[in-house]
């Protein structure tokens, strides 16, 4: 256990308190979309719809946040733990790898929550966006469970061969996804294909469900948590499919 | 501690390996008990690290039984006695070597105390350091304190004082001397026979896949040492060489030199006319020279082999 809260410490302060990326990629970037388009697209709105907009954008701004970090930050530490040979090191250890996956997870929570709060206050004080605790509480809560599946194709990207192309990746996964999910603009905006393919991703399903609690809707929506369920297992048992095939392959 | 002195640490029957077409091991046998200090030694690419990864589990056997501790590679039960300094060194990004240690010591029962790891591995004056930042040597300092967190029973060693200055190396040896003397058993690979000197107790020389000497230091010198007797004489080296007609001998201005496998039966060659020696000297080949002749003689041996063909 003792190991467990020390990896956590170490995992703070490396993909937190000493990471100029999470506060600029995490935090800074989606604080300064929402700011922008906030402005930008309230011109001709009366109160009511601008404040519609204020609350739906705070939600896709917030899935924004978790995708970056959960695929930029969970990849990019295991990489950075790759060149350094920290993974391998911990493979002889008695420290199991699974505990070593968990402890990254678990830290990832916490710094998405972090950014998250930061993303609500800036709403809040900004654009007067009325926000409970409850509703903070829950839409944290929520994001919780929906980055699962975005961490663990962050955990999948980093394992591709060359820790460059897996950079890379990182980039080509992030960003396409933003857009076709919907998050930088409202979904209907986009070529219908694009809208067939946004409506699979889990990050459509995440801002689906942080926008009904933006809105105080009571509906669980269990749609969206069947598919972030299914994204899942799906990758993780692409995860396991590729770990096993390559200890065969090696052989 | 280690309870059962019979009890085996390291076992490997029959393993080969294979990259692809290359193969690296062909079926080598090796049983190491405990206390023993275990020179693996070979050219690149031999297939040192490739045993160690074995031995840790970061590779599969091709075909052939690998034991460690009496258990396959990488169990979780064994991981607490097991020690490794791989090939590449070990840091962690944005995080202090201080930081860094006490993680790792956290993953063991019973870590080394803190203080003491900064002694064994020199680290003092470094371990506020950010560890990815560290130079080519005092990571590979780190790496060494990383492997010893624990408190292994079972070390293994891949080259560890590649990048090291004069004085690390030295304080490094010296490290292991006191292991050897708490009973350790360690597998260290490298490519310096002479540092291995006076620490080893047995010695592996890995060539073309299998194990071409397996013994100690004294029995590799016996068994492949040439000596070098070098004298003094006015006498001319035509004259001499009636007495050694078989033997090397180089002469300049009166000094002379031959290189034999057998200085016993060279010095009773030249007993006749010894009183016309002087300054008669012996010297024993270096490890170095021992293993640089040794795989020169499997080089042509092998090359022999294929005109043959």
């Amino acid at each position: 256990m003792t190991s467990f809260l020390t990896q956590m410490t170490i995992n703070i302060k490396r993909l937190i308190l000493r990471n100029l990326g999470f506060s600029f990629f995490a935090v800074g970037m989606p604080i300064g979309f929402y700011l922008l388009f906030t402005r930008v697209m309230v011109g001709q709105m009366n109160a009511q719809a601008a404040q519609h907009w204020y609350l739906v954008y705070l939600g896709s701004m917030s899935i924004y946040s978790i995708l970056i970090s959960s695929i930029f930050t969970v990849s990019n530490t295991l990489i950075d733990d790759r060149k350094q040979r920290m993974d391998q090191f911990i493979a002889v250890t008695p420290f199991s790898k699974k505990r070593y996956y968990s402890s990254i997870i678990l830290t990832m929570i916490l710094l998405n929550a972090l950014a998250l709060l930061a993303l609500d206050i800036v709403a809040m004080l900004v654009n007067q966006v009325s926000l409970s605790l409850g509703q903070i509480a829950a839409s944290i809560a929520m994001t919780s469970i929906a980055s699962l599946p975005i961490m663990i194709l962050g955990i999948l990207t980093s394992m591709v061969k060359t820790t460059s192309t897996a950079s890379a990746l990182a980039n080509l996964i992030v960003f396409p996804m933003a857009i076709v999910s919907g998050l930088w603009l409202p979904l209907s905006s986009l070529p219908k294909f694009m809208q067939t393919i946004g409506k699979l991703l889990p990050t459509y399903h995440a801002n689906q469900m942080i926008t009904r609690i933006f809105q105080n809707k009571s509906n669980v929506g269990m749609p969206n948590i069947y598919n972030i369920l299914a994204w899942s297992v799906l990758l993780v048992v692409v995860i396991i499919f590729l770990t096993n095939s390559r200890k065969r392959s090696q052989v | 501690m280690i309870k059962n002195e019979t009890q085996t640490m390291i076992e490997l029957k029959n393993v080969s390996k294979r990259f692809g077409n290359h193969q690296v091991l062909k079926a080598i046998n090796l049983t190491v008990k405990p206390g023993e200090i275990i020179g693996l030694i070979g050219e690149n690419g031999a297939g040192k690290s490739t045993i160690i990864n074995l031995l840790l589990g970061l590779l599969q056997a091709s075909s052939g039984e690998v034991s460690v501790l009496g258990e396959a590679p990488a169990q979780e039960s064994h991981k607490q006695k097991l020690g490794a300094m791989l090939q590449e060194n070990v840091s962690m990004e944005s995080i202090k070597v201080r930081e860094l240690l006490t993680l790792v010591r956290s993953y063991y029962a019973k870590p080394l105390p803190y203080q003491d790891l900064l002694e064994l591995a020199d680290l003092t004056s470094v371990q506020a350091m950010i560890s990815d930042k560290l130079s080519g040597g005092q990571k590979r300092r780190l790496t060494f304190a990383l492997a010893m967190a624990g408190d292994p029973d079972l070390l293994f060693l891949d080259e560890p004082t590649v990048g090291m200055d004069v004085n690390s190396r030295q304080h490094f040896w010296s490290k292991i001397e006191q292991m050897r003397a708490q009973g350790k058993t360690i597998v260290v690979t490298n490519h310096y026979l002479d540092e291995l000197e006076g620490i080893v107790s047995r010695l592996l020389i890995l060539q073309h896949g299998v194990f071409s000497f397996d013994g100690t230091l004294a029995e590799l010198q016996q068994q492949y040492a040439k000596r070098t007797i070098t004298f003094e004489s006015t006498l001319p080296l035509v004259k001499v060489y009636e007495y050694l007609p078989d033997a090397n001998l180089k002469e300049k201005n009166h000094q002379f030199s031959l290189k034999t496998s057998d200085s016993d039966q060279a010095l009773r060659q030249l007993a006749p006319i010894l009183t016309q020696l002087s300054n008669i000297t012996i010297q024993p080949d270096s490890l170095n020279a021992i293993f640089g002749n040794l795989t020169k003689q499997t080089v042509s041996h092998t090359q022999g082999d294929v005109q043959d063909d």
